[in-house]
């Protein structure tokens, strides 16, 4: 028994410790699976009756099986409530990207159709005046409302040559699709977004 | 007949006594329901529910961008070690050293008792356990499919409702809107749900509604106004 609770007890907390839960419920199940073989062997050499082998067989084998079956299950619940999570937090941060900022430019975009009746402005001097100070020297661009800068980080970037001013969106709790896409603001594998706007409108497009 | 009773009424007895502690263990987490990591720390007969419980507050951490391991992680980490050991080393050898004894003294044992009511819980409650779970989860799974897609319908109603706001300030009059068809958008004419584009000229609005009979009937509206502060915005949503 002592070899058993050494086996199942470390086989789990080894790998837990490194913060593998569920690699640790599975390796301890391997060793309890071994511990449960070498018990009903030790069993079958000394039970007397043959109703008691078939017993114990029975019963060791259904927890074999039984545990198998409800630990894959809640492995994969698990994995699923993850992923499902996760797409909700990119849903989430994907709209607020999009209504916030797509919204802006539409704005600055608005006010460029007016001007342009009466001279002839291009689009980035429309938006450097719109913005002013919201766009910083560093690159990052303040958005309206501060509160959404906790989880999202906004960067701008203009080009007079092909008259554009795009606004790059990174949310920093949302995994995306591709894990090692770079971001701009030097994270990996988060959502990131490009909303651009020239003479032609505002276009919104996912990076990743 | 006697004989056959005989055999079986230390089985329905030790089924009796597996059904109390099962009462018991459920009694003892059901009043620890107030909080939501307690149960993680008690030894539970399917190790894996602590487990998922652990993964379950993970996936919440990441969610609302907190990556620290808290405190339960390593409460729960004892819990699930005291639960394995139990489940798959002593309740197993206390069976079989119930069963040796029993036959030694042609009698059961306390430990018989004890081992084989321990034994029967173990392998009975993962499969009503399991059975419940599946069900539960196929439930669950469908809901998050219909919310997930309700989710994509106001995605795309935004992104169409920048390209309708756009196309207004381009032609410059509202009640242009009754020139721009559907085949001029392809977000629209290429989307497997449904659109309703109702301009309003006297106070200058569109509204744009999308729905689909595929997700509950589910609509949302947004309510465009091209030449406010507020460009648009979700109108009502069921």
């Amino acid at each position: 028994m002592t070899g058993g609770v050494f086996f199942t007890g470390l086989l789990y907390l080894i790998p837990s410790l490194m913060g593998y839960i569920w690699a640790g419920l599975f390796l301890s199940f391997f060793g309890a699976t071994v511990y449960l073989i070498v018990l009903y062997k030790y069993g079958k050499k000394n039970f007397k009756e043959n109703n008691s082998e078939k017993t114990t067989l029975t019963f060791f084998s259904l927890l074999v099986i039984s545990s198998v079956i409800i630990f894959s299950f809640d492995y994969y619940k698990a994995t699923f409530q993850r992923e499902l999570l996760n797409e909700i937090r990119v849903t989430i941060d994907s709209s607020v990207i999009e209504s916030e900022v797509r919204a802006e430019l539409l704005e600055v975009y608005r006010e460029y159709l007016q001007a342009n009746q009466e001279s002839d402005i291009s689009v980035t001097e429309v938006a450097v005046g719109f913005f002013g100070e919201r766009l910083e020297n560093d690159g990052k661009f303040l958005v309206k409302n501060p509160e959404l800068e906790k989880d999202l980080s906004f960067l701008f970037h203009k080009d007079p040559e092909s008259d554009s001013f795009s606004v790059y969106s990174v949310a920093e709790h949302s995994k995306s699709m591709d894990e090692d896409f770079e971001n701009l603001d030097g994270s990996v594998g988060l959502l990131q977004t490009k909303t651009t706007l020239t003479n032609k409108g505002v276009s919104h497009e996912r990076q990743n | 007949m006697k004989d056959k009773t005989n055999k079986w009424l230390p089985w329905i007895s030790a089924l009796l006594i597996a059904i109390l502690i099962a009462s018991g263990l459920s009694l003892i987490s059901g009043s620890f329901t107030s909080s939501m990591t307690a149960g993680l720390f008690i030894p539970n007969p399917i190790p894996s529910t602590q487990i998922l419980g652990v993964s379950v507050i993970e996936s919440i951490n990441e969610f609302t961008g907190d990556n620290s391991r808290s405190y339960y992680y390593k409460g729960a980490r004892a819990g699930i070690t005291v639960s394995l050991i139990f489940m798959f080393v002593i309740i197993p050898f206390l069976y079989v050293k119930g069963t040796l004894q029993s036959e030694k003294r042609e009698n059961p044992t306390a430990v018989w008792y004890a081992g084989s009511a321990l034994m029967l819980l173990i392998v009975i409650m993962p499969i009503i356990a399991g059975t419940i779970k599946i069900y539960t989860h196929q439930y669950a799974k469908e809901r998050s499919v219909i919310n997930i897609t309700q989710d994509r319908m106001r995605m795309e109603l935004t992104g169409v409702s920048f390209i309708v706001t756009e196309q207004i300030l381009e032609l410059d009059d509202i009640s242009g809107m009754s020139e721009i068809t559907a085949d001029e958008i392809p977000e629209v004419s290429n989307s497997e749900y449904d659109y309703l584009f109702e301009p309003n000229q006297e106070d200058s609005t569109v509204a744009i509604t999308i729905s689909s009979d595929k997700v509950n009937n589910f609509t949302a509206t947004t309510i465009i106004r091209p030449y406010s502060d507020q460009i648009f915005k979700y109108q009502r949503t069921f």
